[in-house]
């Protein structure tokens, strides 16, 4: 059986001509919603103000014609909003790509081994703990603190989660899968109870539930990004390795994949990222889960593209929820990406349950 | 006192009493306020008063170079103060709830259903934010106004003595201490006669109602300041945990023998004492109080000063004392 | 056949039933693989031909014994370097949906990988020879849920063809396919292990197949592993009748070959 040598090369993953396509499409609609989030706001600091106080800042180039508050406005609330967003998407996509090729299941989200039910019990304790236990002093312990207790708490619980589920010779995907639900059943029960005696504090608790980007400032941000952003390029490193790992356990090891070590890698930076996320907007669902099967979709489940698109399309989503929630009254981001999320997710279920074949 | 017209700015020994109370009481809650009103000449500005540093009720300092000249206030209280002390004209922005004086209905809205838009009040251009104190604007808010650059008081009196305080405080900052004087003197007085009216009667076991749901009661919480208001306005208050949450059971237990009812303020249907008991009456329980069986309930009207912690706040004391001891007052 | 020692495995025991818990599925066994030539692997279900199978190939640790790959004691290998030289075909792979043929052959390549960013020349060389070898060429294109049993197999038969592997271990490749493709198979197989000079080992069930093209036979019997006939010794139908239990007997074709069937009244 000889087949003819094929005129052209036969591809074997996205080509370059496409994935630059997806990318810089993505890139490209990334910086269009950006650029809209900056410029419009409930002050009425225009689109061309808000690009010009943009370039002076960066730039330095450009004088002034616009009062200092605007400047204030576009720079310190704007602009971190739009950045945090994207950080946060970012992340979340690509934490749910990285959970779904890892778990072999793809109702996985980046909270699934703990990170949100974690991140939410340090959070709410910072928050409320102050008040609770006077001899602590200090009334408020700020955003700042909030926000590291948040991340700790998001990584401890992976840790907890990955220790229960480790078996003599390696932690089965199933296993992780369950101990992160029992794990997020156990500290969500500590959320609500301190819910239960937050007392006037109930609302900023609830407030951090629902996930908002209206707290984000530069330092916050400060805080994160380098976890961020060094998690995004040592995960992207990884592509063919999270391939090998779609063909299962065993196959993967048979290319060369170190299993078990891989999982911890791969575990903990996307818990990294995902943490990170947590501490600067609190629990915003659906971004995780709804993007990678989108893009899936879209590109193909070829991790050489999937992962960098979940970067770019992730964040493009959240600023443009973001967006969409700033200009509906202020609503906290987590419940626009929930409405919206939920029946979309259901549409991908349908349209998947439809397309699949059997061999 | 002679017939000789005494100029203006010379102290007279009543003057200089209230000036010598009104120090106290700043005092009291500013101690780390570095210039203190030497004189009686309160009335003109006094450029001598400022840089100023002053503590706010959550124990802030704040420091002031000057006095501030554009007001954002982030709550109704707070803006009744302002324009208590002739200062209204400084506003700048206010909350979606603000209802008095008629006036600020027409000023920016910077808090919106008690959502705080940050843009909106750094748009504002304020040199100085009051804000609520008790998570009434979050402390993620008040950091985040803080990390802005821009000054935050924040007020929250639990009493009618930390009223007078805070309307000091808001003086101090405003430069508008006589005012601030003639205020809390003219409120004192009004609270004495009170007192005074309501003195030696009988002090009924009173329920004031703030909300009810599904078989809890909403009311005074233990020790705050509705409850101190209504023992000021001559009656027993049957009061909740410190939050003021009561379930029926409790309810029954303190048994009330009169009840006043702060949803008629807001719901038409408890308008009236007929409808307002028939309402009571089909609630599971409710049938045996005291107060029910004698038809001692009051639809009450003034719940918006009796629990904005204003300057208004007094007239809310003296619709208090009317409802509960009506044949004391005329 | 002449060839460098791939593999050998010395006095080792493996696997452990999960029944009686005491006697290993593989007892005290040896081996020795040269590169180009075709071992085939026989035995009645559950003797052990997987756990063989990964023992040589890293995934399962010999409870005592020796194992080596070229020279080197397997501890000492990393699955990384197993990987570039070891290829295994399993038993069943899913495979997941949304990648064509070419892609998935194409994940063979990456013990092998070279750049961050993609394939390079050499992996869509490798890709090419193995889909051609394998008889899938023209299957390249397609969508892997498109596939039927036969092409399925076909295709995870490139895969581990295009890891360029020095061993190649098949568990029942020739499971899914019609007696057209199982010939087709076996021979592609003997002929890959002579021209590229590959060790290959296939766990087979068709005895006289075996026999016919590969090198040796071996069979697994109660844990111990024996030599059960060559190109130039057939099968011993006492042996095979032991093994699998059931009445085996042996006959001669019409071109004068010997095979074993089965039925007849030999005693077990």
């Amino acid at each position: 059986m000889r087949a003819a040598a094929a005129a052209r090369p036969i591809a074997l993953g996205p080509s370059i001509g496409r994935s630059t396509v997806a990318l810089g499409g993505g890139l490209v609609l990334l910086a269009a919603i950006a650029l809209a989030s900056v410029a419009v706001g409930t002050s009425g600091v225009g689109a061309t103000d808000a690009a010009a106080i943009v370039v002076h800042r960066l730039f330095a180039i450009g004088t002034p014609t616009w009062p200092a508050a605007s400047e204030t406005i576009v720079w310190e609330l704007r602009l971190p909003r739009v950045v945090g967003g994207m950080l946060v998407g970012a992340g979340l996509a690509c934490a749910g790509t990285v959970f779904q090729a890892l778990l072999r299941n793809p109702m996985a989200d980046p909270y699934v081994i703990g990170t949100a039910a974690g991140a939410s019990l340090g959070a709410v304790a910072a928050l409320l703990l102050p008040g609770l236990l006077p001899i602590l002093g200090a009334g408020w312990l700020g955003l700042g603190v909030v926000q590291v207790f948040a991340f700790l708490g998001g990584i401890l619980a992976v840790v907890v989660v990955f220790s229960v589920a480790r078996a003599q010779g390696g932690t089965p995907v199933v296993t992780l899968l369950l101990a992160g639900y029992a794990v997020s059943s156990l500290l969500s029960a500590g959320v609500a109870l301190l819910m239960f005696v937050s007392g006037d504090r109930l609302g900023a608790v609830v407030s951090w539930l629902l996930g908002s980007l209206g707290g984000a400032s530069w330092p916050r941000l400060g805080f994160a990004a380098p976890l961020i952003v060094g998690s995004f390029l040592l995960l992207l490193v990884r592509w063919r390795r999270l391939n090998a790992l779609l063909l299962g356990e065993e196959q993967a090891a048979h290319l060369g994949v170190d299993v078990e070590r891989e999982k911890r890698i791969l575990t903990g930076l996307a818990a990294l990222a995902t943490s990170a996320g947590v501490a600067i907007s609190g629990t915003i669902g659906f971004v995780g889960l709804v993007v990678p099967h989108l893009l899936r979709l879209a590109f193909g489940p070829d991790h050489r593209l999937l992962l960098p698109a979940s970067m770019v399309y992730g964040a493009a989503l959240l600023v443009l929820a973001d967006l969409g929630a700033r200009l509906a009254g202020g609503i906290p981001v987590g419940v626009v990406t929930a409405l919206l999320g939920a029946p979309f997710f259901l549409w991908l279920l349908r349209r998947s349950l439809a397309l699949r074949t059997r061999p | 006192m002679g017939t000789r017209r005494r100029p203006p700015l010379r102290p007279s020994p009543a003057w200089l009493l209230l000036v010598l109370v009104a120090l106290l009481a700043l005092s009291a809650c500013a101690p780390a306020q570095q210039a203190a009103p030497s004189d009686a000449s309160a009335s003109a500005a006094s450029p001598a008063a400022f840089p100023l540093t002053l503590t706010d009720d959550a124990g802030r300092e704040v420091s002031l170079e000057s006095s501030p000249q554009r007001i954002v206030s982030l709550a109704p209280s707070n803006t009744e103060i302002v324009c208590a002390l002739d200062a209204c004209d400084r506003l700048v922005g206010v909350t979606d709830f603000d209802d008095y004086p008629a006036e600020v209905a027409e000023l920016p809205k910077i808090v919106i259903q008690t959502q705080v838009d940050l843009e909106r009040l750094v748009a504002a251009e304020p040199d100085l934010v009051l804000a609520a104190g008790n998570e009434f604007t979050p402390s993620s808010v008040i950091e985040q106004i803080d990390g802005l650059g821009i000054q935050v008081l924040v007020l929250y009196p639990e009493s009618l003595a930390e009223v007078y305080a805070d309307i000091e405080l808001v003086a101090g900052a405003l430069d508008r201490r006589a005012d601030a004087d003639r205020l809390v003197d003219d409120l004192r007085r009004r609270v004495a006669a009170v007192e005074a009216s309501v003195s030696g009667a009988d002090t009924p076991r009173t329920l004031y109602e703030v909300f009810h749901s599904e078989g809890t009661t909403y009311t005074a919480g233990e020790g705050s300041f509705l409850a101190s208001l209504l023992q000021l306005a001559g009656a027993d208050p049957v009061t909740g945990d410190a939050e003021g949450v009561m379930e029926a059971e409790e309810l029954v237990a303190a048994d009330p023998e009169l009840i006043l009812l702060g949803t008629a303020s807001y719901d038409p249907t408890v308008g009236t004492p007929e409808a307002a008991l028939e309402v009571l009456r089909a609630r599971p329980g409710w049938s045996e109080l005291t107060a029910v069986r004698d038809g001692s309930v009051v639809p009450y009207l003034e719940d918006i000063v009796t629990t904005r912690p204003g300057p208004r706040i007094v007239d809310g004391l003296e619709a208090l004392a009317r409802a509960i001891h009506p044949d004391r007052f005329d | 056949m002449s060839g460098a020692v791939v593999a050998e495995l010395v006095g080792v025991s493996a696997g452990y039933r999960g029944r009686d818990g005491r006697r290993p599925v593989l007892d005290r066994i040896d081996l020795r693989i040269s590169a180009a030539e075709l071992v085939a692997v026989l035995g009645p279900n559950g003797s052990g031909k997987t756990t063989l199978l990964r023992v040589l190939a890293g995934t399962l640790a010999a409870e005592s014994g020796a194992v080596t790959l070229f020279g080197r004691p397997i501890e000492r290998w990393s699955r990384a370097e197993i990987a570039r030289r070891v290829a295994v075909l399993p038993q069943s792979l899913e495979l997941p949906t949304g990648f064509t043929v070419a892609e998935v052959v194409a994940m063979g390549r990456i013990p092998h990988a070279r750049g961050t960013f993609g394939p390079g020349p050499d992996d869509e060389r490798a890709v090419d020879s193995a889909l051609r070898d394998a008889d899938a060429a023209d299957l390249a294109t397609r969508p892997v849920t498109e596939l039927s049993g036969g092409e399925r197999q076909r295709v995870l038969v490139a895969m581990a063809l295009a890891q360029e592997p020095a061993l190649l271990l098949l568990d029942e490749p020739t499971v899914h396919l019609d007696l057209a493709h199982q010939l087709a198979l076996v021979r592609t197989l003997e002929r890959l292990s002579h021209a590229r000079e590959v060790a290959v080992i296939a766990v087979l069930h068709d005895l006289n197949l075996a026999a016919a093209h590969a090198d040796r036979c071996l069979l697994l019997d109660g844990g111990r592993l024996l030599p059960a006939g060559s190109a130039t010794r057939p099968i011993d139908p006492d042996l095979a009748r032991h093994a699998f239990g059931v009445p085996i007997e042996e006959a001669v074709t019409v071109d004068g070959r010997r095979v074993l069937t089965t039925g007849g009244h030999g005693s077990r």
